[in-house]
């Protein structure tokens, strides 16, 4: 079995924000600024690539009929660990990003993958799955934070480029989320040829 | 192995593992990083309390007051040398808790955020702003309360985060009134003669002040 191909299938084809339109809710939230949006792209690919792992090897012990309740107590069991260690260990990201680790639980792409993935493939495989949506997640929050970060403040994690009194504050704020995610959405149908 | 049928035991068996082992995992990881947790938090308020102290100043024991936490401090003699009060406002996006310092006459001698929800790139630039732009420290108490300039004050609100400008001036008047009820309260242990009290100042809890 080819073990690169689910890697580079997360990646690319089916990046998690930008194809399968999957957990928006912190894509929007947390992309204020490219540090940020790296932060919760890496938590939540650290909580894939475990829950996906494990998930695939327990999928023969998880009767069909109470499996969504065995997946999210797994989930939540790992993302609750990755709390307290980001609150022992990054205290400092820990406080940006506060609330939304706690929501990685019922982000949709831990709970996608485990039912449309892991559940049927070996825990190799699911591990490159998890990997590669999350390497995916990552880049498509880090892109939108450094676009909203460049174009509200003039800085790109935190250098500066151009004087902030140049930067349009639209961006930083709510709807600046919606309108970067809107056209890089676009942009790349526009290139995948999709219409 | 074939996978297991979904029949009423293996079910109950399934789940109720899968949780026992999730609950033990949680509750050893808990053991383990809870020291480093308290430790940072520790150290975070131990800094920020560092930070907006008079320099050199010793720190007591912190007091509750007014249901605020403050941490009286005393110069190498162990007389008063200002205190540090943790304050809470409400800001933008939540409350900003944020440690005010002042020194033994009342003159703020700097600020810290301690935790706040504001907005990247605008109100979350109160850490710095106030010390940077429209710097803040060395406002007196006696010259009463501090505002931003659309206000009538003299401090210049952050650009475009005037509600979390305002909440911050709210904190900092917040704890200017605290320290003005404290003060008196250290007047037998300071080396000079504390500036006039306003006639308003009261003490709160004045036998626990004292021993303290």
């Amino acid at each position: 079995m080819n073990y690169i191909k689910p890697f580079i299938n997360g990646l690319i084809k089916e990046n998690p924000t930008f194809v399968l339109m999957l957990g928006m809710c912190p894509t929007l939230g947390t992309t204020t600024s490219a540090i940020n949006g790296m932060g919760m792209g890496l938590a939540t690919m650290a909580v894939l690539i475990c829950t996906n792992t494990l998930i695939s090897a327990l999928k023969k012990l998880i009767p069909d009929a109470v499996r969504i309740p065995c997946y999210i107590v797994v989930i939540a069991a790992f993302v609750t660990i990755l709390e307290m260690f980001m609150k022992a260990y990054v205290p400092e990201i820990y406080a940006t990003l506060g609330l939304f680790i706690p929501l990685i639980v019922v982000n949709c792409i831990v709970l996608g993958r485990a039912e449309a993935f892991a559940a049927k493939n070996n825990p190799l495989a699911s591990l490159m799955d998890g990997a590669g949506i999350g390497l995916g997640f990552t880049f498509a929050l880090t892109l939108i934070g450094a676009i909203r970060e460049f174009l509200g403040t003039g800085c790109i994690f935190d250098t500066n480029v151009f004087p902030e009194r140049f930067g349009i504050l639209i961006f930083v704020l709510a709807p600046g989320a919606f309108l970067t995610l809107g056209y890089l959405i676009a942009i790349i149908n526009k290139i995948r040829g999709v219409k | 192995m074939k996978k297991l049928e979904s029949t009423f035991l293996n079910m109950f068996l399934s789940l109720t593992i899968i949780s026992l082992v999730a609950g033990a995992g949680l509750a050893y990881v808990k053991n383990f990083t809870q020291p480093k947790i308290d430790e940072a938090d520790r150290k975070n308020l131990e800094d920020a309390i560092a930070l907006v102290l008079p320099e050199g100043a010793q720190v007591g024991e912190v007091q509750q007051v007014d249901g605020k936490n403050i941490y009286p401090a005393t110069d190498e003699n162990g007389s008063f040398n200002g205190a540090a009060i943790e304050v809470e406002t409400d800001g933008f996006g939540g409350k900003v808790k944020m440690m005010v310092g002042f020194d033994a006459e009342g003159t703020l001698v700097n600020y810290s955020i301690l935790a706040h929800a504001e907005t990247p790139g605008l109100g979350a630039k109160l850490d710095k702003w106030f010390k940077e732009r429209s710097d803040i420290r060395g406002a007196k108490i006696s010259d009463g309360e501090v505002k931003v300039s659309k206000d009538g004050g003299k401090y210049d609100a952050i650009t475009a985060a005037t509600i979390s400008s305002r909440a911050f001036m709210v904190g900092i008047n917040d704890a200017m009134n605290t320290f003005t009820t404290i003060q008196s309260s250290f007047v037998g242990t300071a080396t000079e003669p504390v500036a006039e009290q306003p006639s308003d100042s009261t003490l709160v809890n004045e036998t626990e002040e004292v021993q303290l």
